[in-house]
C-alpha cells in the first residue's frame, strides 16, 4: 500500500516548520532523524486485526472481496452464488468459495505517565527535534516520558502515513486520558498536544488501565504499551493476558533511561523516590551491584513475559537517537509478518 | 595517666567530633536526587543494609581513632604517672622567694625575684617528660600555688612569670612545713617519686633568720633532695622606716575640730652594708585623708638623719598638722612616712592611722549617791573618777554614769571606754555584755568594788574576760603603819609604746608620794597575756593591762594588732586594765596625789588609741578588722577596688601581702576604721649569711640528726639547671602515637576504598543499553 502523500499539518520534510497544539512545539518530539528513518516503514499488524476501512492488514472477516481464502462444502440455506462451480464440474461436490478481506491497522498507543517516567539525565536540548534548551514547562531534562511521547508521535505519524487509524491513552493509576482512534493525518499532532500537557506524578496501576481501556475497544487492535515497565511482573503479565484474551496484538517498548540501566553514580546522596517511596541516603557505589542484579533481573523478567504471550518487546534508551531503534524493531516485526503470512 | 600538654589532649579529644559534625553536616546539606527506579534500589538497599550500617560504623571509628591518636600524641602522655612504666619521673617543687627582700634590685636594675624566676624557668625546661612540678610562693606566709605537683609545666611556667614580690617577710618555714605536709599526705602512694625541693633565694637577713632555728619536718621531707641557690654574698645597704609612733594615736580636737599639730616619732634602721656608712637620709612625713591618699604633699613636715658610721637605728620628732584629715568621714587620718629612694623601695615608706575625734565617751559604773556624802572621806570611787577625767568643761572627755544592773549592749554602743568601779554590783549575765564591748574596740577599767569585803565578783569577771588570774577573796592591807609604794614596771618602760609613755619623765615623782593601804592584786601566775604597767613595792601588781580572751588557750594570738601600745595577746580587739586598788581614800590616797588626773587622762586616751585606734599591722600577718566590721576595702586610687571579708572572728580572711591603706565598714556599708598594712621591715633587712652556716640552718628542717645538712645542695651558680638534667626529653609515647594515627589513617584510606565498592567489578556497568 502506498503511503497517502502529505498533508497539512504533516512534517513532510524534516526542516518543516510544524505548527503548535495545546501550546506545545510537537515538532519537539518528532525529530526530523527519527521521520528520516521512519518515513519509509510499514507498521504491520502481527496478528489479524479488525480494520473498519480496507487497507493492508489481513481482516478475520472472511468475505468475497478480491483474495481466496478457503473453500467449504455447501449446507442448506447458503447462497448459492458463491458455489464453485468449476470444482462441482470436477467432483460432482457442492463447495463454497471464501475469500480473505483485507483491512486497515487500528493502532492503540498506551503512554505511561506514571511518576517514575518523570526522570531523565540527558539534557533537554540535546533530545528535542528543535534543539530547544527546556521544554515548555521549563524542565532542562529529556525525561522518559518525553522519550516515550516521542514515540508514540513517531509511531502514530508512521501508521497515519499508511492509512492506519490511531488511538492514544495515558494512564498512571488508571487511564487519565485519551485520543479516540482516527485516521486522520493530524491526529498525531492532538496526540502530542495530550501527551505533552499530561502531568507525571503518579504512582502506575497498570491492570486498571488495561482494564479500562479495553472497555473500550469493540475491535481487534495493535496496542502499543509504551512505559518503563517498574510495575510487578506478575502485573504486566496479567494485564498481557487480557490482552491476549481480548486478541489483541501487542507490542511492548520499554524506555528506559540510561542512568537507571548502568548506575554510574559516585556520591553519596540522599535519593527520593518519584511515586511516593519516600527518601533513602546511601552511597551509590556500595549498592551498585545488587540494584543492577534487580534491575536486570526485572528487566529480563519483562522482556520474558512479554515474548511468552507472543507480543513483541522493545527496549529503548532515551540517550539514543528513537530513529534507529524504532526502525530496526519495526523491520524485523515486518519480517516475521511476512514470514507467517507466507506460511 | 598525665600529660604534658593536657591543652592540646583537650583540643584533639574535641577534634575527634569533627568526622562526626562532618557527616551530620553534610547529611543535612546534600541535594536529594530524583530516582525513578526506587524499588530497585530500595530492594537492593535492604539486601546491604545490615552491613552498611557496619561498614559505616567501622569508618567512623577509625576516623575517630585516628584524630584520638593524634590528640594523644600532641598531649605527650606520660602513662608512667599511672604506674604503668614505673617510676620515671620526678616531682619538683619550687621554693621561690618573692618575699619583700626579693625586690631589692641589683646594680643592673634587675630585681632578685627576677633572677629567681629566670633561674626557675631554666631549670623546669631541664626537667624530663615523666617530671612534674609544684610552685610555692614564699612571701609570706608561704603560698603553695601548684601543690601537689603538676606534669603541665608549662603552666607552672607561667605562674612562675606572673609572680610579683609581696611585701611580707620569706616564710621559709611555712613553704617546708607545706610541703611536709603535702609529702606527708603522699605516704600511702605505692609507687613514690623521687623529690626535689628548689629553694630559690638571695638568703638575705631579711629572708632568713639563722638565729632562730627551722622547725623540723624530717617526717614530711624524709628522702627530698634540697636544692637552694647560694646566698648572695653582696651585702647591700638599705635604709627602712621601722616604725612611725605619733605621741597619741587617738586625737582629740574638741568641740571647735581646731587643727591640731601632733608630734609623731619616726623611726628608721640601716641594714647590709649601709651600716657601715656615714650618710643622710632626708624624711618626710604627712598626714593624708585615707580617701585622698593620692593628695599631693604640698604641707609634708621634713627632716634630716644624719648617720654615722655603725650606726643601725635612728629616730626623729616630727610634727604635721592634721586640720585636713579632721574632716574625713572615717574619723581618721593616715601619717605617711618615706625616706629617699634606695635599692628596697618596699620599706622606704610607712604608714600608720590616727583616730581623730572631738571627744571621747567614757562610762562609768556605779551606783549614784543621792543622800549627802559630799565630804572626801565619803566620796565614792566614781565620784574621784569623774573629776580625774575630766577636770575642767574643756577637757575632751564626756562621762556617763551608768548603774551597774543597767548594762546592755545599746547603752555600751557609743562609748569609747567603760571605769567598772563597782565590779560587786554587775548581774553575772552583764559581764558577757562588757566582755562583748571589749571584743569590739572597748577599753574597760575594772577597780575593786571599795566598801566590799568578801569579793566574789572576780568570778563571773575572770570567766567572763576569759583570764587565768586568780584572787584572793579579801583584800589585803597594808601592814600597820605603813603603805605600799607603787613604782613603774618596766615592762612598760616608758618610751617603748606603753600606756604611760607621755608620762615617762615624771612618772618617778608622780608615783612616789602615792600610797596604797588596800590592794587585791590578782595572781597572774604564768599568764603571759598580761602587761603590769605599774607594781607595789612587795612586787604585786597594781595596774595592769590585757587583751580580753588572753587566757584561755587557743584565743591567744588569733587577731591581736601588731604595734599597738599594749603588746599583750588574746581573742578581742579592746584592751582590759585592771587597777588592784579602788580609788577611793580607804583604799589609796592616789585620788588626792597630783598622779590621780594624768593617770586616768593617759589610761583613757592611751588605752582607747589601743584598742580602737586605726591598726598599722605587717603584711602577711593576720590582721583583726574594727569591730563591726564585715569587709576590708583598699584604698588607692591606682588599682582596682579589692574588697576582702571579715569572718565572724574578726579576722580578714585571706592574708594580705602588699602593703596598702583598708578601710574596714560595716554590713551597711558605714566606715568602721583604717587598716594600714606595711611592709615587713625585718624581712626587708639586707644582710648577708655565711653559706656554711646557712647551710646548717636550712638542714635543721630536716631535724638534728647527723648528716641532715647533707641533704642539702648548693646550685651551681654558673649552671644552675645541670642540677636537674639528665636522660632525654619528650614523651616516650608520642612517637608511637604518632605511628598509630598513621596506620590508623591508611586503614581509613583502605576501608573507605572498599566500603565504599569504588572499584570496578568487570562488567558490573555495562548494562543493557550500553
Amino acid at each position: 500500500m502506498t503511503p497517502p502523500p502529505p498533508q497539512a499539518g504533516t512534517p513532510s520534510a524534516p526542516s518543516a516548520p510544524t505548527k503548535p497544539i495545546s501550546g506545545v512545539d510537537a515538532g519537539l518530539y518528532l525529530h526530523p532523524q527519527t521521520l528520516s528513518r521512519l518515513g519509509t516503514m510499514e507498521l504491520r499488524a502481527k496478528m489479524i486485526v479488525e480494520g473498519v476501512t480496507s487497507g493492508m492488514h489481513r481482516s478475520p472477516y472472511q468475505g468475497f472481496s478480491v483474495e481466496f481464502a478457503q473453500h467449504r462444502p455447501y449446507v442448506a440455506g447458503d447462497d448459492i452464488r458463491h458455489l464453485d462451480w468449476k470444482v462441482y464440474g470436477r467432483s460432482d461436490k457442492l463447495y463454497l468459495k471464501q475469500y480473505e478481506q483485507e483491512t486497515n491497522l487500528d493502532l492503540v498507543l498506551l503512554v505511561d505517565a506514571s511518576g517514575s517516567m518523570n526522570y531523565g539525565s540527558r539534557s533537554f536540548s540535546s533530545a528535542s527535534g528543535s534543539g530547544q534548551k527546556t521544554s515548555h514547562d521549563g524542565r532542562g531534562e529529556w525525561t522518559k516520558y518525553d522519550h516515550a511521547t516521542a514515540t508514540a508521535a513517531a509511531l502514530a505519524y508512521m501508521s497515519l502515513k499508511q492509512g492506519d487509524r490511531v488511538g492514544m491513552g495515558i494512564y498512571a493509576d488508571g487511564l487519565l486520558d485519551s485520543v479516540a482512534r482516527s485516521g486522520s493525518q493530524a491526529a498525531w499532532r492532538r496526540i502530542v498536544g495530550a501527551l505533552s500537557t499530561q502531568s507525571v506524578d503518579r504512582p502506575t496501576d497498570l491492570g486498571r488501565t488495561i482494564d479500562q481501556a479495553l472497555a473500550k475497544l469493540n475491535n481487534r487492535c495493535l496496542i502499543t504499551l509504551i512505559s518503563d515497565c517498574f510495575e510487578d511482573v506478575d502485573v504486566l503479565r496479567s494485564a498481557l493476558a487480557r490482552i491476549r484474551h481480548r486478541r489483541h496484538d501487542a507490542i511492548v517498548l520499554q524506555v528506559l533511561d540510561r542512568k537507571e540501566v548502568t548506575f554510574d553514580l559516585d556520591e553519596t546522596a540522599p535519593f527520593l523516590g518519584l511515586e511516593g517511596e519516600g527518601r533513602l541516603r546511601l552511597d551509590p557505589r556500595a549498592i551498585k551491584a545488587d540494584y543492577l542484579k534487580a534491575f536486570n533481573e526485572h528487566r529480563e523478567s519483562v522482556e520474558k513475559t512479554v515474548k511468552r504471550f507472543g507480543f513483541d518487546y522493545q527496549l529503548v534508551d532515551t540517550h539514543t537517537w528513537l530513529g534507529p531503534p524504532l526502525a530496526t524493531f519495526i523491520a524485523k516485526r515486518n519480517a516475521l509478518v511476512k514470514r507467517r503470512k507466507r506460511s | 595517666m598525665n600529660f604534658l600538654h593536657p591543652g592540646l589532649l583537650l583540643a584533639g579529644v574535641l577534634a575527634v567530633s569533627i568526622p562526626i559534625i562532618i557527616h551530620l553536616l553534610f547529611r543535612q546539606r546534600r541535594k536529594p536526587v530524583r530516582w525513578a527506579a526506587m524499588r530497585f534500589l530500595i530492594e537492593a538497599y535492604r539486601k546491604r543494609r545490615r552491613r552498611l550500617k557496619i561498614e559505616h560504623l567501622i569508618l567512623l571509628a577509625v576516623r575517630c581513632l585516628v584524630i584520638a591518636c593524634l590528640a594523644f600524641a600532641l598531649g605527650r602522655p606520660l602513662l608512667d604517672a599511672a604506674g604503668l612504666l614505673g617510676s620515671s619521673g620526678r616531682d619538683v617543687y619550687v621554693l621561690i622567694d618573692n618575699g619583700v627582700a626579693s625586690s631589692l634590685r641589683t646594680t643592673n636594675g634587675e630585681t632578685a625575684l627576677d633572677a629567681h624566676k629566670r633561674t626557675a624557668k631554666d631549670m623546669l625546661e631541664a626537667l624530663n617528660s615523666g617530671d612534674r612540678a609544684g610552685l610555692i610562693a614564699l612571701g609570706g606566709p608561704a603560698d603553695p600555688i601548684v601543690l601537689p605537683a603538676s606534669s603541665d609545666i608549662g603552666a607552672v611556667t607561667r605562674l612562675i612569670n606572673g609572680l610579683e614580690a609581696t611585701d611580707g617577710a620569706t616564710d621559709l618555714q611555712g613553704a617546708l612545713g607545706a610541703l611536709a605536709a603535702h609529702l606527708e599526705s603522699l605516704e600511702g602512694d605505692e609507687d613514690p617519686r623521687p623529690t626535689v625541693g628548689l629553694l630559690l633565694s638571695e638568703f638575705r637577713t631579711g629572708s632568713a633568720d639563722i638565729t632562730k632555728p627551722l622547725i623540723s619536718t624530717l617526717s614530711g621531707l624524709e628522702g627530698v633532695r634540697l636544692l637552694a641557690l647560694q646566698p648572695d654574698a653582696t651585702s647591700a645597704g638599705n635604709v627602712q622606716i621601722v616604725g612611725i609612733e605619733p605621741l597619741r594615736s587617738v586625737v582629740l580636737t574638741g568641740a571647735g575640730r581646731a587643727a591640731e599639730d601632733v608630734s609623731v616619732r619616726v623611726r628608721l634602721a640601716r641594714t647590709g652594708s649601709a651600716v657601715g656608712e656615714a650618710g643622710v637620709t632626708s624624711v618626710r612625713l604627712r598626714a593624708l585623708d585615707p580617701n585622698e591618699l593620692d593628695a599631693p604633699g604640698a604641707d609634708d613636715s621634713r627632716a634630716s638623719v644624719r648617720w654615722t658610721p655603725g650606726q643601725s637605728d635612728a629616730s626623729v620628732t616630727m610634727s604635721v598638722r592634721l586640720d585636713r584629715a579632721g574632716e574625713a568621714g572615717v574619723g581618721a587620718s593616715v601619717l605617711v612616712g618615706s625616706i629617699d629612694r634606695d635599692a628596697l623601695e618596699a620599706d622606704n615608706s610607712l604608714r600608720t592611722p590616727v583616730r581623730i575625734t572631738d571627744a571621747l565617751e567614757v562610762g562609768i559604773v556605779g551606783t549614784r549617791r543621792f543622800s549627802g556624802g559630799t565630804s572626801v572621806a565619803q566620796r565614792s570611787a566614781a565620784d574621784w573618777l569623774r573629776p580625774a577625767l575630766a577636770p575642767t568643761e574643756s577637757t575632751p572627755v564626756r562621762i556617763t554614769d551608768l548603774e551597774p544592773g543597767a548594762l546592755d549592749a545599746p547603752t555600751l554602743a557609743g562609748l569609747d571606754a567603760l571605769f567598772v568601779a563597782q565590779p560587786d554590783l554587775v548581774p553575772e549575765e552583764s559581764w558577757a555584755t562588757l566582755r562583748t564591748f571589749a571584743d569590739d574596740g572597748g577599753m574597760v577599767v575594772v577597780t575593786p568594788p571599795s566598801e566590799a569585803t568578801v569579793h566574789l565578783w572576780t568570778d563571773p569577771f575572770l570567766r567572763a574576760f576569759g583570764l587565768d588570774w586568780t584572787f584572793g577573796r579579801e583584800a589585803i592591807d597594808a601592814p600597820a603603819d605603813a603603805v605600799f609604794t607603787i613604782q613603774p614596771d618596766a615592762n612598760d618602760g616608758a618610751g617603748s609604746g606603753g600606756v604611760l609613755t607621755l608620762l615617762a619623765d615624771e612618772l618617778e615623782p608622780l608615783v612616789r608620794p602615792v600610797g596604797v593601804f588596800r590592794t587585791l592584786a590578782p595572781d597572774l601566775g604564768a599568764s603571759t597575756g598580761t602587761t603590769r604597767v605599774l607594781s607595789l613595792d612587795n612586787g604585786e601588781p597594781w595596774l595592769v593591762a590585757t587583751r580580753p580572751g588572753s587566757g584561755i588557750r587557743g584565743e591567744t594570738g588569733a587577731n591581736v594588732p601588731s604595734g599597738t601600745p599594749v603588746d599583750n595577746q588574746g581573742s578581742g580587739r579592746g584592751v582590759l586594765f585592771y587597777l588592784a586598788s579602788a580609788p577611793t581614800l580607804t583604799w589609796t590616797d592616789l585620788p588626792a596625789r597630783p598622779l590621780m588626773v594624768p593617770l586616768a587622762q593617759e589610761l583613757v586616751r592611751q588605752g582607747v588609741g589601743s584598742s580602737s585606734a586605726g591598726q598599722a599591722p605587717i603584711a602577711g600577718s593576720p590582721i583583726a578588722a574594727p569591730g563591726g566590721a564585715t569587709s576590708i576595702t583598699l584604698l588607692s586610687s591606682g588599682s582596682e577596688a579589692r574588697t576582702i571579708d571579715v569572718d565572724s572572728s574578726g579576722l580578714v580572711r585571706s592574708p594580705i601581702r602588699k602593703a596598702g591603706v583598708w578601710i574596714a565598714r560595716d554590713r551597711a556599708g558605714r566606715d568602721e576604721g583604717v587598716i594600714a598594712v606595711n611592709a615587713d621591715t625585718n624581712g626587708a633587712r639586707t644582710g648577708v649569711y655565711d653559706p656554711e652556716a646557712l647551710l646548717a640552718w636550712i638542714g635543721g628542717v630536716f631535724g638534728p640528726a647527723e648528716g641532715a645538712s647533707e641533704a642539702v645542695t648548693w646550685l651551681d651558680p654558673a649552671e644552675p639547671a645541670g642540677a636537674l638534667e639528665s636522660g632525654e626529653r619528650g614523651s616516650p609515647f608520642s612517637m608511637p602515637l604518632l605511628l598509630m594515627a598513621l596506620l590508623f589513617a591508611i586503614v581509613e584510606t583502605l576501608l573507605a576504598r572498599w566500603f565504599a565498592h569504588a572499584w570496578r567489578e568487570p562488567g558490573l556497568s555495562r548494562g543493557v543499553i550500553a
